[in-house]
């Protein structure tokens, strides 16, 4: 239904999107997710015609629109400040798509009455927009978007300018509005995992104006194909090592200390079959991590650097022994764990590591602390659950 | 009355006081005494001491009567024609001008402020020279016209452009997405929202319109001879207090002017 097909966008020496290539089906919910200044942003841009490539092309249901002005392209679009018309009535916003189609009056009249009930607004079609909160602004600009009846909605970051309880509320009704729409494709540009993770059936990681990875989200997030969707993806814990065998059980790695076995699944690529000698990094991801003496034989030793209370789990902070790199980990208890400066072990799950390319640097540390809630996958055959996600970490986007 | 409402971000009394005494200084010998002076001599019989004597209303019911009447409606019928071309002429160039390279925008940025950057004198000996022997425009208001649009056409880009400035491209690309033609979006949802912008350019245009002599003065036909043209006139004779009678009913008739289009405006809005 959208394809992009190798889109480049520059302004002036500035590469906002580079050789950006992917497809949404339609009836699919694709997210664009990456931190800002991305692309993704100007990835949602070409497509609605509100920017033009320098290079490649944006194909609709087949149809080239590289060149088609927005108003030819007839895609719905929610902008991230909802871009409401402040000097007309919510009807009015709402009818605007169906006047400029020159539609007849009734016909109007009963499009917008449906769409506003869609999104539980019919009794406020004589407000003004300055009448209305956020979220039922939001609602106002997702009705008028689909009044034209689009074959394609884009939603560039629809719910980054509510409150986090209204965030949730709205991401709930999307979901809803997503089972009414099912001949809709559906790009969504979010910053937020928790947001793409529920309501995305594929997502596509963005970084530095360029597509990184792009598969289902139980896939990037339990078979991480490279180390900035491990870490951007849930906020994982990257430990360097060097691969000693890659086997059937998994791939035996030196890191932190001890030989650790990732026999995680492992997402195609140069991860799935490494050499020995190579480097390479294990995904852990917080939640995988239990405390253990500091001298147990199958935990990985450090120094606990800090401990941090987030509702139903505490994050601690622990500096290995071998290696620069601090990890995380969420334990729901604080029970048997030393103070601060403390010589701690931590266990580790080796059924759910993963091995990721060692080549690719990871450099998103800040994206630990707004990681998405945990998708809460289906455990590995074999594997136990990923612990259930904090009610204190769902709140604030972070991952179990 | 709190600090903020009374004197903005001085919370001190006697530092409120002495950004009032600031304000009274530069505004009661700038501006109000030379307003009291012109509205004393409009009532003014004589006046050779300090404070006029024998106050009469004859100055101001001449100033209401003949010429002096013809010039007043002569000034307004300027001011609203001149007003109304400059906001469209200056409101079309901020508007064609918004998606242009930016060379090309400061280019008519410059080009729609130089004149006021000459003396309004020398703006009137140009048309003069230019349009001088036209049988269309020569002898006729035409030249008036023209020579206020030029001078008022730089407040009315400047506000509107402004204005543009300000206003989120996100109305004009959604509504595009929507399938608005370019056109749809410019009468729908551009020129609404640029209302207030327009009015406040038009207030300003008509406003200085209604004083502009300077060029007026080059190139006025006979027949249409502003209120300051004649102003100017009383003054050279010597008829100084019919000449200030003038500048009052020029003062009021601007105000009032000023006060319906402002009028207007608050009830678009609604």
């Amino acid at each position: 239904m959208i394809r992009f097909d190798s889109v480049s966008v520059t302004y002036g020496a500035t590469t906002a999107l580079c050789d950006f290539t992917l497809e949404v089906a339609r009836g699919e919910t694709v997210a664009l997710l990456g931190p800002s200044g991305s692309g993704k942003s100007t990835a949602l841009k070409a497509v609605a015609g509100f920017v033009r490539p320098s290079s490649g092309r944006v194909l609709l249901d087949g149809r080239d629109v590289t060149d088609e002005p927005p108003h030819r392209r007839g895609i719905g679009v929610v902008v991230q400040n909802y871009a409401l018309f402040p000097h007309m009535r919510v009807f009015d916003n709402v009818a605007f798509g169906l006047r400029a189609r020159r539609l007849p009056r009734a016909e109007i009249a009963e499009r917008v009455g449906e769409v506003l009930a869609m999104v539980g607004m019919d009794g406020y079609r004589d407000r003004m927009p300055g009448q209305l909160s956020g979220g039922q602004q939001q609602r106002v600009a997702i009705a008028r978007a689909l009044a034209i009846r689009p074959p394609v909605l884009l939603l560039d970051e629809p719910l980054s300018a509510l409150d986090a309880g209204l965030r949730q509320e709205l991401l709930g009704e999307l979901q809803a509005l997503r089972r009414e729409l099912p001949d809709v494709a559906i790009l969504y540009v979010t910053h937020d995992q928790n947001e793409a993770l529920a309501l995305a059936d594929r997502i596509a990681i963005m970084r530095d104006a360029a597509l990184v990875d792009a598969d289902t989200s139980d896939a990037l997030y339990r078979r991480p194909p490279s180390a900035f969707t491990a870490a951007f993806l849930g906020g994982a814990n990257l430990l360097p090592g060097t691969v000693l065998s890659a086997g059937p059980a998994g791939v035996r790695v030196r890191a932190g200390g001890r030989e650790i076995t990732a026999a995680g699944p492992v997402a195609s690529g140069p991860a799935a079959s490494p050499s020995a000698g190579e480097p390479a990094l294990v995904c852990v991801r917080p939640h995988a991590l239990r405390t253990a003496p500091h001298d147990a034989p199958d935990a990985l030793p450090g120094v606990l650097t800090g401990t941090q209370w987030r509702g139903a789990s505490y994050r601690l902070t622990v500096r290995l022994d071998d290696g620069p790199e601090s990890v995380v980990a969420d334990v729901p208890t604080l029970e048997g764990t030393p103070a601060p400066g403390g010589r701690i072990g931590l266990r580790v799950d080796e059924a759910v590591l993963v091995p990721v390319p060692g080549d690719s640097p990871p450099a998103v540390p800040a994206s630990r602390d707004s990681a998405p809630g945990a998708p809460v996958p289906d455990p590995a055959p074999g594997a136990p659950a990923p612990a259930a996600p904090a009610a204190g970490d769902s709140a604030s986007g972070e991952a179990a | 009355m709190s600090g903020i409402q009374g004197g903005g971000l001085v919370w001190s009394r006697s530092g409120r006081l002495g950004v009032w005494a600031a304000f009274a200084v530069v505004f009661v010998p700038v501006i109000l005494a030379p307003l009291a002076v012109v509205v004393l001599a409009a009532f003014a019989g004589s006046w050779n001491g300090v404070l006029p004597g024998s106050l009469t209303g004859r100055h101001l019911e001449q100033a209401l009567s003949g010429e002096q009447l013809a010039s007043l409606s002569v000034s307004v019928q300027t001011g609203l024609l001149s007003g109304l071309t400059a906001v469209a002429v200056g409101g079309w160039a901020a508007v064609a001008v918004r998606g242009a390279p930016p060379a090309l925008r400061r280019l008519t940025d410059a080009v729609l402020h130089l004149p006021i950057a000459v003396s309004s004198v020398v703006i009137g000996l140009g048309l003069l020279v230019a349009f001088g022997t036209s049988p269309l425009l020569a002898g006729t208001m035409g030249m008036v016209v023209i020579a206020h649009v030029v001078l008022v056409l730089a407040f009315a880009h400047s506000t509107v452009s402004a204005a543009l400035d300000r206003l989120d491209p996100a109305y004009a690309l959604v509504a595009g997405s929507l399938g608005a033609t370019p056109a749809r979006v410019l009468w729908r949802i551009r020129l609404p929202l640029l209302t207030p912008a327009l009015s406040a350019a038009g207030s300003l245009s008509i406003a200085l319109s209604m004083g502009e002599v300077g060029a007026t003065i080059m190139v006025y036909p006979a027949s249409w001879r502003t209120l300051p043209v004649s102003v100017f006139a009383l003054t050279d004779r010597g008829r100084v207090f019919l000449a200030a009678a003038e500048t009052l009913v020029l003062l009021a008739a601007t105000l009032l002017l000023l006060l319906a289009l402002g009028r207007m405006r608050t009830r678009a809005a609604k």
